[in-house]
């Protein structure tokens, strides 16, 4: 079973996620979009949206909870307009 | 011990909607419309339909749109409705929209907001024929600190 991990972030961090996890051998593949979000960050570049990424992380489902926390963890989730993780099964 | 928690929401759905080049803001608005907090938008390039109409194909942008909106179960079905009308996907070629449920989400919650959800909780009497509500919407963890 493989488990879709999807996380909005500022614009950026993408990138450095994915050189951060690239190695992990837990996670199959990650794939980085950019974007523009409404709603999800204070700031905001010009207009009513402002630039985010958007990770997608394909994971072993056995693992998902690990890294679905450790993302949560290097995001600061805790933080206001830190972003989003959600979790889906991939059928 | 570190003093960080996450806290895990769910019933939860995302709903992606693609559509041609230019027509997301008025999905997005459509969606706010009716109490979707926000959307993500990012480009992308399709193929599919347009070959399949020939010389009619023409008319229909190359240039996609790929809208992401997360929502609450309750509020999914008027908001999947409100983005369908909006992008007229009722129409050949204006694109095609769905929706995958999630098993969880996270994000930054203030404190009082999970206060608010656990204090009615604590007031409820307990009744005794009453079913009890099965209201599945967040619980907390401890996490490490990550080294950045």
């Amino acid at each position: 079973m493989i488990t879709e991990i999807g996380a909005f972030m500022h614009k950026g961090e993408g990138l450095r996620l994915m050189n951060e996890l690239h190695d992990d051998e837990k996670i199959l593949g990650i794939y980085v979009e950019a974007g523009r979000t409404e709603d999800l960050f204070a700031f905001r570049e010009f207009g009513s949206a402002s630039e985010n990424d958007i990770v997608t992380i394909l994971v072993d489902t056995r693992h998902a909870t690990k890294i679905f926390d450790l993302i949560c963890s290097k995001m600061g989730l805790d933080e206001p307009q830190s972003g989003m993780v959600f979790q889906m099964r991939v059928q | 011990m570190s003093d960080r928690q996450i806290t895990y929401l769910t019933d939860a759905l995302i709903i992606t909607c693609i559509v041609q080049a230019s027509h997301a803001d008025n999905v997005v608005k459509a969606a706010q419309n009716v109490g979707a907090q926000g959307a993500t938008v990012t480009y992308a390039r399709g193929t599919g339909v347009r070959e399949r109409m020939g010389l009619m194909g023409v008319a229909i942008d190359e240039q996609k749109e790929m809208v992401r909106i997360i929502v609450s179960q309750e509020q999914s079905d008027r908001v999947f409705e409100a983005m369908y009308l909006a992008g007229e996907l009722d129409k050949p070629g204006m694109g095609i929209m769905f929706m995958n449920k999630l098993d969880r989400i996270a994000t930054y919650i203030p404190d009082e907001v999970l206060a608010e959800e656990a204090e009615p909780k604590a007031k409820a009497k307990p009744k005794a024929k009453a079913a009890p509500k099965k209201r599945k919407t967040a619980t907390r963890r401890p996490v490490k600190k990550a080294s950045k």
